[in-house]
């Protein structure tokens, strides 16, 4: 593996040939269409819980909107790889999409109903395991999960397992004190941890440099002793490709830290509003580069998509995400006669 | 089919928005969330889009409009009722309003509350929906009855019983930042929102009055309160004006290291010059001339001297200000007050006076607008006038210090000269400055004082004034 941060650059590949040619190393071209579908259905929905949210119905979402790319390309190299273990953070409601919960499971958990699948309502949005798709998110606590991913690592290990784990977490995370445990941890073990760091450069309201000194959050794992990526994280081919070369790393030789650059469209939550610190034009600047509109262009340039395909994706996913908010909606809240069922009562 | 669309729930113990832009207007068509209306409230700006497709009717809140969270803020038609799907819990229809054609009826009036927003869980935020719904004819139930009146006996008579336990009213932040920024006793305004409410709307509306159809306030001098069970303590409750004045002052001790230092000023030419041109100036101006325009000059052009002393504390730097808008502690009815006299460094003498009586006299009679109590960059406080002698002031957060000036008196002083030491009769004056430590040193505290205390006392008779 290399040293050094990718550079992966799309220019080298834009001539001719047939797109087997252009295809990453393992893929289908169907793979790709199928993930540009999950992107797209996992779009719809988001922007769908924040309107819900301006209608009263969500009480509060943080946005996966620019974030997609990094998640999709890392959670298609665990697929293809068959023997992974994630750990999200709050921001990924694309990857868990993604992985297969389908939208009434996540207009129920959103909108609080009996029907969440996490935790009947009782919980943040989304949060809890999902054992099934190979799926935990212990908490809502910036960097909580960083410690026991590696736990569960180390309990993989002991175990005999092959599982990789792979941890998700933000900018912000990693000036808490538990990324360094972590990290150290996993590095004096050798433990099968890749450390994905979705950088969109703000930590709520804080931008990057208030936070720390160094551009890359990537540069910090040479001080643990394994290596770190800086990846375009707004392009999905190039965080699946990473994420597969760091699996078969990590699987071999211990930790990885991938740091993947992403835009993030929305205020940090609905309950924020980012126009009081973000500089005017930012957010229309990084939706130039918004995953749904690049990745169907490169897929249509390289024929796997026709624009009217595209057309009937998002027809089709938008008719999905209607569909689940008016199940959702009149389903029923949590029966009060069940209120200690499913949460922790020593 | 038409389907009342109300100010939703947005969570995270949010309970009032207002209106800030009609995104649509009545007749136009709208889609199933398609962006209706923007509100903003106390935490973001947000655009609120309409959970049906119709056409909209009207809209019940105009833009500018604070209202609790679950008003009706517009109808929109429907083509057919979605089999299934209706009612849904954020478009409870309100049948019934009356009126709504010509001039709708506040909200208020029609004394429905289908919900109410209450903080709770561990993030403090989420819309509950009251197990029984209110009556809609009934008003709303007197929350706390035990709550003291604080005006009884003057209220005026169109008082009604929300607006009499309003003192103990919970205002959304936004109302009361509003209320302190401008001094106001919230307890004179009659709520228009939802239970008799204070609105953002109301505020503003009472600011605008200048309260001037109001009657004399009540007499705040005169506390009541209730006696103790064991009958040695009285508990006087706070009218909102107190609580504001020491949030203010705890904020500034809290956060400010104050320093203070006093000089003597010799004013006797001050005094000389205020005499020879007084009458004829009151007789021109139409104002009296005191000596605080005097004081108020010597600060100013001191300020220029010291900038430090015009600025503020930014954590990570020192901010100076390019203006120089100097706040006037006023002594109103209800409690002190301190209007701006914004650029002061641009008037005269003359000026001055006419400037800062103006102020004094809307904020006595509760005229001041926001702009005449914002942006102060140092404030000076005329303590002599009370018959103090030295006072250590609390700065105006977050103002780099603030100046009084104590009684003038006549006093024996000792003046030396070459031809040996003398004892004269002279006016003089303390002057004493609470600094902000952080920014100011004493030798800057100590040269911003002489730098007054020079030009005091240069002042004398044939010193223009225009």
């Amino acid at each position: 593996m290399p040293r050094k941060p990718t550079t992966r650059t799309r220019a080298n590949s834009s001539n001719g040939a047939n797109s087997q040619a252009k295809l990453p190393k393992g893929l289908k071209a169907s793979d790709l269409v199928d993930y540009y579908t999950r992107l797209v259905q996992a779009r719809s929905l988001d922007e769908r819980i924040w309107m819900l949210n301006r209608l009263g119905k969500v009480p509060i979402a943080a946005s996966s909107q620019g974030h997609e790319a990094a998640q999709l390309g890392s959670l298609l190299a665990a697929e293809k790889d068959g023997d992974c273990f994630l750990f999200p953070y709050y921001r990924d409601l694309a990857l868990k999409v993604a992985a297969g919960l389908s939208p009434v499971q996540v207009m129920m958990s959103f909108m609080g109903k009996a029907g969440d699948p996490y935790s009947h309502g009782r919980q943040f949005p989304l949060q809890g395991a999902d054992l099934p798709h190979k799926i935990i998110q212990i908490s809502n606590v910036v960097a909580a999960g960083l410690t026991q991913s590696v736990g569960y690592a180390l309990a993989c290990r002991m175990a005999g397992d092959e599982t990789v784990v792979l941890v998700y977490f933000g900018d912000g995370a990693t000036s808490q004190g538990e990324t360094h445990e972590a990290m150290n941890f996993a590095s004096i073990h050798k433990l099968p941890v890749i450390f994905i760091c979705e950088n969109n450069r703000y930590a709520i309201s804080t931008p990057q440099s208030a936070q720390m000194v160094v551009e890359e959050v990537a540069s910090r794992a040479a001080s643990y002793g394994f290596p770190g990526f800086t990846v375009d994280g707004m392009d999905l081919i190039q965080c699946y490709e990473a994420t597969r070369e760091a699996i078969t790393h990590a699987r071999a030789q211990g930790p990885v830290l991938l740091e993947m650059m992403v835009k993030r469209f929305m205020s940090h939550t609905t309950d924020d509003d980012d126009r009081r610190y973000r500089p005017e034009g930012e957010v229309e600047r990084a939706r130039e580069r918004d995953p749904v509109i690049t990745f169907a262009r490169t897929l249509i340039e390289e024929g796997m998509l026709t624009q009217k395909m595209v057309d009937e994706i998002a027809a089709e996913t938008l008719r999905s995400t209607d569909e689940a908010t008016d199940v959702a909606d009149v389903s029923s809240p949590p029966d009060a006669s069940n209120l200690h069922d499913s949460v922790y009562s020593p | 089919m038409s389907v009342t669309i109300e100010l939703p729930h947005v969570g995270e113990s949010v309970v009032e928005g207002t209106i800030g832009k009609w995104l649509k207007k009545p007749g136009d068509s709208v889609k199933r969330y398609e962006p209706l209306v923007e509100i903003i409230t106390d935490k973001v700006t947000m655009e609120v889009p309409s959970p049906v497709e119709g056409s909209l009717v009207r809209v019940l809140a105009q833009e500018g409009e604070t209202l609790p969270m679950g008003a009706p803020i517009a109808e929109v038609a429907t083509a057919d009722s979605p089999d299934g799907a209706e009612p849904s819990a954020a478009s409870i229809e309100i049948e019934g309003i009356e009126g709504t054609e010509a001039a709708p009826a506040p909200p208020g009036t029609i004394g429905y509350l289908l919900k109410n927003v209450t903080p709770v869980g561990p993030t403090g935020g989420a819309a509950i929906e009251n197990a029984e719904p209110m009556e809609r004819s009934a008003p709303p139930p007197a929350r706390r009855p035990a709550a003291p009146a604080p005006v009884t006996a003057a209220a005026p008579a169109s008082t009604t019983p929300q607006s009499a336990a309003i003192g103990s009213t919970r205002l959304s932040p936004a109302v009361r930042r509003l209320a302190q920024e401008h001094s106001i006793d919230v307890s004179q305004i009659r709520g228009s929102g939802l239970g008799g409410r204070i609105t953002r709307d109301d505020v503003l509306k009472f600011l605008e009055s200048g309260a001037a159809a109001m009657p004399a306030p009540a007499p705040t001098r005169q506390p009541e309160g209730e006696t103790s069970a064991d009958g040695l303590e009285i508990h006087v409750p706070l009218t909102p004006i107190r609580r504001m004045i020491a949030e203010a002052m705890v904020r500034s001790v809290s956060n400010i290291p104050h320093a203070w230092s006093a000089v003597e000023v010799d004013v006797t030419g001050l005094v000389a010059l205020r005499a020879s041109v007084r009458a004829e100036f009151e007789q021109k101006e139409g104002v009296p001339l005191t000596y605080l325009p005097f004081v108020i000059k010597a600060v100013v052009e001191a300020l220029k001297q010291f900038p430090t002393m015009n600025a503020t504390w930014g954590e990570t730097k020192i901010i100076l200000k390019n203006r120089i808008n100097l706040g006037l502690a006023v002594a109103a009815p209800d409690g002190l007050i301190v209007p701006v006299l914004h650029n002061a460094d641009h008037l005269s003498i003359a000026g001055l006076a006419v400037g800062a009586k103006d102020l004094a006299d809307r904020a006595r009679t509760k005229k001041l607008t926001l702009a005449d109590v914002q942006d102060g960059t140092f404030t000076l406080n005329n303590t002599g006038a009370l018959g103090s002698y030295a006072s250590g002031p609390i700065i105006n957060y977050p103002q780099a210090g603030i100046m009084t000036t104590e009684t003038i008196q006549k006093r024996a002083v000792v003046i030396p000269s070459e031809s040996g030491d003398a004892i004269a009769i002279r006016s003089m004056m303390n002057i004493c400055l609470s600094f902000d430590h952080r920014i100011n040193d004493g030798s800057e505290a100590s040269g911003f004082m002489a730098a007054v205390k020079s030009r005091l006392q240069t002042m004398g008779p044939g010193t223009s004034i225009y």
